[in-house]
């Protein structure tokens, strides 16, 4: 079986005919939340709307910026991307760094200390106790401090900085460079791949959470975009839990004051959260051209 | 070491610094009680008090107007910071608030009634005295002081919430939404079946004469060959879910299930001796019912599971004959395309309208870590006085409303107007008729609105006829006749027991639940034999964590004296 | 993969030239007090795990201890195995332990090759700018909650008004099925939304790994007469197989909990048989009340379990592939 009978063109055009098949596939149900996102929201709940709009309407998109929440949680939301990504990624860079060093007493010990937290975790109250103990919750630096490093991401910088031509680095050493001079002058800019790539999780890492802004923080100005969209979208859950567990008129004034938002302004608030990490992906995309690999922590 | 790197260094340092002194400038806010010249009557102290309210976040009602905040800091001197918890799961949340020790100065917590799953949290903290007790409190109070009165709280209220027998007199936790009048209902409402007017005249039925599940099925046969189609043209589903989305409600088949009006699921036989549902044919009796009502598509598939966005759909597009739980005041239903239907009596025949002596809703406590506790029972106490309820009802006078010369408040029409038109907006003037929800945790309680504010509900003596569709619905119901007939019950259900019988094992009432849970994967089982498996391992399983002696203990306290709920 | 390096004339290894610059024995004080910087450059780092990793385990004594709020985690009277035994006592607990095991298998084994195959398929297209597309939509579904995934299943497959039930009624069949609420469709409507919203964002790092091949290589087999799928067998396939597999091994730390939002939404009466897992036993039942020891006695035992499959499958992949973790 080889390309004798199959002509490499003709593999080609098949490859790209599967591929685009398979984006139809992830693109038809996202028209759909386009679609109810710019359709006006009464006509909307009727419901039947396929893949496009049927009254347009962009009310649902000016509503969001209108919501001062939603503002605040952007806010914040960037704020931890930024902040955490730029501390975290030049954070775990050294540390992987480090690492990498042969020489250095106690590096198999300090690289068992790291990856054994892969394996367990003391659950989520003792969790929680910890980070009251710093007096953490409930302030900013919750989001930023505890994500600051990540074993995975850590295991990938120091497989790319193993791989980094070694001769450079003792040229470097030869001519007296500072350690520290050589990771920054010299590891960093040869290692461009790897960091976006880590800067790329991480970040998406920070934009998606709403764990930590539910459970973590309890001042509304602290809440990021992912939390009040999840708490958006869950609402629903709230509601049932009070159908099943209550009866009587009072269940249903319970009932009467759960707004529930509509679904049009849902899906507006599902795009305006999503964008910034699409449009950011294209900027990263160019540096996986070089390439990363991953490898074992015992190198 | 080079510049470079002590740059970096002294970066690094200035941001640990910066994070210090974030994480620690957000405790301790002082406290000034002595009282300044020119203040109020109603003034308490100079201090924050802040609230963690564990609850969905439209619930919490975060999100104060600066004018109302204002307000109150000027006749108090209290500055209000309400914080919350958006948690899925509000029991996690509060469990692990509990275990930090890191409550705020007060902690608001949903409680319908002792059965709820909070309730061993929270009965174990009060235990571990994590908070402050309550009464010597609430002697010196205007509206809390009630609590402490004779048959002032009703009897779940009292025995089982705050002043539990083995406290001898303390109490910790406080139950909210406590009507001022037994019986008082509040704003007349009809829940349950409705069905679509249009078809109730086609067929020419009277909708008050369905009240068997017998009557039920042969309506909705009745219903699927009459070929009735919705606005869109498609033919109807006859029996649909709830207006708020799929969930096992007993109003279809209140004659198939073994409860009172608790829907707890226990209830008496002939002989006088309790049984749960399990011990019952009845749980098999309902999942024919069901399966039958599914197989011969008179009810959708997705009665107990679809979603609220889902069933709205179906409802304002006319698409379900049956809608199986709404009330009259949803403003879907302005048109009056739904009415009541039935409703289908109850297991023991009986079919009148039954009311609570009083209810409880939401409740909320003091942690011992509190400094001056009484600060917080005061303020309360004003907030729930008729000052406080003015403002958290109706907003400020002036800004949102006058008042007549009953003393009574006349809404601004303006207010109505925004509220119709954008109420996100009109939810920011930051009182609970246009929907912010702040005062609910400690004003919420001694109820009497007709009495405090001359009307039922928000703006109604201003909008007056205008919820006809709501006033027609509950004449075509004989509401007034029902209601004039009612029988009031003080009573606790039997579930409020199940502390008192396994404390913080919960076994049983894990089982409980899964009972329900059973029941459902009952109905969608693939035979009748199938679902009867499911059905007895849940017996077992009940019967395995001490259903028995759970009912001898309840029928040991009724014999002591108790009043039970069924 | 070891770096080599001219010295002097003389092919050397990295440890050969360490030792050259180094050729006293020195103390581990001085060979520490050398190294100085980079303990200050691992110090924050062994700080956060230290704080945030190794303190909270010390919660997971709660598993052998009674739970108070006014006593702690260390206070608190010793229960002994209580935990464990409830857990196992109760007969369905198996069930659940099963369930778990077989959704792990789903999204672990059975979906491993489908990221990797993407990223080769996304190799092969050598447009830039249309990969670049391609690649963003394929990325895309990362970024919404699987409350919108799962919501937007619901509305598909609904029985009578869903799209496909549509599609089926019009050419003549019955439209009524209730696909969410059938057991045996449970798993593959798992699996196949998981692939839907992880395939593209997974794909990313096997990508990177690919297009990190020396092209040389490529060009060496062609000249040898290789195929494509030859080239693909024989050369990228071997060049990304150390990330295949410790990527692999690195995920089956959780081989225990099937990942918890996905399948809690997609649980329904219908399906609970196959659908309780692990974790939506614990958030259903176990936290109720704050028995905290309880859930902490079954994550312990994921934890637990997690290390012993992780360590035999690191000893078999070393073994047979000659990769491992470590």
């Amino acid at each position: 079986m080889s390309n004798s009978m199959v002509g490499p063109k003709a593999l080609r055009f098949l490859n790209i005919l599967l591929i685009v098949l398979f984006c139809l596939a992830i693109i038809l149900p996202f028209l759909h939340v386009l679609a109810i996102s710019f359709n006006s929201g009464v006509d909307a709940q009727k419901g039947g709307i396929g893949f496009w709009p049927r009254e347009w309407s962009f009310e649902n998109y000016t509503e969001v910026f209108k919501q001062d929440n939603l503002l605040n949680g952007l806010f914040i939301s960037i704020f931890r991307t930024v902040v955490g990504t730029v501390i975290g990624v030049a954070l775990m860079s050294m540390a992987a760094y480090a690492m990498t060093i042969k020489t250095l007493p106690g590096r198999k010990q300090i690289t068992f200390f790291v990856f054994f937290t892969m394996l367990f975790s003391g659950g989520t109250v003792p969790y929680y106790l910890v980070l009251t103990e710093l007096n953490l919750t409930n302030t900013i630096w919750v989001f930023i401090i505890p994500s600051l490093y990540s074993v995975t991401n850590i295991l990938l910088l120091r497989t790319s900085f193993n791989q980094l031509p070694f001769s450079v680095i003792e040229a470097a050493r030869i001519d007296g460079c500072s350690e520290f001079k050589i990771f920054r002058s010299i590891v960093i800019p040869m290692s461009k791949p790897v960091l976006a790539t880590i800067s790329l999780f991480t970040a998406v890492g920070h934009w998606n959470d709403w764990y930590y802004g539910s459970f973590f923080v309890r001042d509304a100005s602290l809440k990021p975009l992912a939390t009040l969209l999840q708490e958006m979208l869950t609402r629903q859950a709230a509601l049932s839990d009070i159908l099943l567990r209550n009866s009587g008129s009072m269940a249903y004034s319970q009932l009467d004051k759960i707004t529930v938002t509509s679904e049009s302004l849902q899906m507006a608030t599902i795009i305006v959260v999503m964008i910034p990490m699409v449009l950011i992906y294209p900027f990263i995309q160019k540096y996986f051209v070089k390439g990363i690999t991953v490898g074992s922590i015992k190198e | 070491m080079n510049a470079s790197f002590k740059r970096f260094l002294t970066t690094v340092l200035l941001v640990l610094t910066a994070i210090v002194a974030v994480g620690c400038s957000n405790k301790n806010s002082e406290i000034i009680t002595e009282k300044p010249e020119g203040a109020p009557d109603t003034w308490i102290a100079d201090r924050t008090i802040t609230g963690l309210v564990f609850q969905s976040a439209n619930d919490a009602g975060i999100d104060m107007n600066e004018e109302v905040l204002a307000y109150i800091k000027e006749r108090t001197g209290i500055t209000l910071e309400l914080q919350t918890v958006t948690n899925d799961n509000s029991t996690e949340a509060l469990a692990a608030g509990l275990a930090a020790g890191d409550l705020a100065d007060f902690v608001a917590f949903y409680l319908n009634n002792s059965g709820r799953p909070e309730m061993s949290l929270l009965l174990k903290a009060a235990n571990e005295g994590m908070f402050h007790d309550l009464t010597p409190l609430m002697q010196n109070t205007k509206v809390y002081s009630k609590y402490l009165e004779e048959d002032y709280l009703p009897a779940d209220t009292r025995d089982n919430i705050m002043f539990r027998e083995e406290w001898n007199g303390a109490s910790y936790l406080v139950h909210m939404a406590i009507n001022r009048n037994g019986g008082d209902v509040g704003r007349p409402t009809v829940g349950g079946l409705y069905i679509k007017k249009d078809i109730v005249d086609a067929l020419g039925i009277d909708p008050n004469e369905v009240n068997t599940s017998e009557e039920l099925v042969e309506l909705a046969q009745q219903m699927k060959s009459g070929n009735f189609v919705d606005d869109n043209g498609r033919p109807i589903t006859v029996i649909g879910p709830t207006a708020w989305g799929g969930s096992d409600r007993d109003w279809l088949y209140n004659d198939l299930v073994w409860t009172g009006v608790s829907g707890e699921k226990f209830m008496k036989d002939e002989n006088g001796k309790i049984l749960h549902e399990a011990q019952t044919n009845y749980g098999i009796e309902r999942v024919k019912f069901v399966q039958q009502l599914i197989s011969q598509g008179l009810m959708t598939p997705e009665y107990y599971t679809m979603e609220e966005t889902r069933a709205k759909e179906g409802i304002v597009n006319g698409s379900f004959g049956i809608v199986s739980d709404m009330h009259n005041y949803m403003p879907e239903n302005n048109d009056m395309t739904y009415i009541p239907l039935g409703p289908i009596s109850r297991v023991d025949g009986t079919n009148d309208m039954v009311v609570s002596y009083k209810s409880g809703y939401a409740g909320w406590a003091i942690p011992s870590t509190t400094e001056y506790p009484e600060h917080i029972m005061q303020f309360a106490d004003w907030l729930a006085s008729e000052e406080g309820k003015m403002l958290y009802f109706y907003g400020l006078e002036g800004r949102d409303y006058d008042l007549d010369e009953h003393g009574n408040p006349v809404v601004k029409q303006e207010v109505l107007d925004l509220k119709e038109s954008n109420p996100e907006e009109a939810k920011k003037l930051g009182f609970r008729g246009v929907g912010a929800y702040w005062g609910e945790h400690l004003a919420y309680t001694d109820m009497d609105n007709l009495g405090d504010f001359g009307e039922r509900s928000y703006g109604e003596s201003v909008t007056g006829e205008k919820a006809s569709a709501a006033t027609e619905i509950l004449d075509l119901y004989q509401y007034e006749e029902k209601f004039a007939n009612a029988r009031i019950i003080d009573g606790m259900t039997v579930q409020s027991f199940l502390y008192e019988f396994e404390g913080n094992d919960g076994g049983l009432s894990t089982a409980l639940s899964r009972y329900n849970d059973d029941v459902l994967r009952a109905y969608y089982a693939k035979s009748i034999e199938e679902a009867q498996v499911i059905l007895d391992e849940s017996r077992k399983n009940l019967e395995k964590n001490r259903l028995q002696e759970f009912l001898d203990f309840v029928e040991q306290k009724e014999s002591d004296g108790a009043t039970i709920k069924f | 993969m070891e770096n080599v390096v001219v010295h002097n004339g003389v092919l050397k290894t990295k440890e050969e030239l360490e030792k050259h610059y180094n050729p006293v024995k020195e103390t581990l004080w001085t060979k520490m007090n050398k190294h100085k910087i980079f303990y200050i450059m691992l110090f924050p780092c062994l700080a956060f795990f230290l704080i945030f990793s190794y303190w909270p385990m010390a919660g997971l004594i709660l598993a052998f201890k009674q739970y108070g709020f006014n006593t702690g985690i260390l206070g608190g009277d010793w229960v002994g195995f209580k935990y464990f035994e409830q857990f196992f006592n109760d007969p369905r607990s198996w069930l659940y332990v099963k369930n778990t095991i077989i959704i792990s298998i789903l999204k672990l084994f059975v979906y491993l090759p489908f990221p990797i195959l993407l990223a080769l398929m996304l190799n092969d297209v050598k447009n830039n700018k249309l990969r670049g597309a391609l690649q963003s939509i394929t990325y895309l579904p990362y970024f919404i909650s699987w409350v919108v995934v799962v919501g937007l299943m619901n509305r598909i497959l609904a029985p009578n008004t869903g799209m496909i039930n549509q599609a089926i009624e019009s050419f003549g069949g019955d439209g009524s099925k209730f696909f969410m609420m059938e057991e045996g469709l449970f798993l593959p409507l798992v699996f196949i939304s998981y692939l839907w919203k992880s395939i593209g964002w997974d794909s990313i790092i096997y990508f990177a790994a690919i297009v990190a091949i020396v092209p040389t290589l490529y060009e060496a087999a062609a000249i040898d007469g290789a195929g494509k799928l030859r080239q693909i067998w024989h050369v990228t396939l071997p060049g990304i197989s150390a990330t295949i597999i410790i990527l692999f091994i690195l995920s089956l730390g959780s081989i225990l909990s099937s990942g918890f939002d996905q399948v809690y939404l997609m649980q329904n009466p219908g399906n609970a048989n196959v659908s309780e897992t692990i974790d939506t036993y614990i958030v259903r039942t176990g936290l109720q009340g704050g028995q905290f020891g309880y859930a902490t006695a079954i994550g312990l035992m994921q934890g637990i379990a997690g290390l012993i499959i992780t360590i035999i499958v690191n000893k078999i992949t070393s073994k047979k592939f000659g990769t491992s973790l470590w």
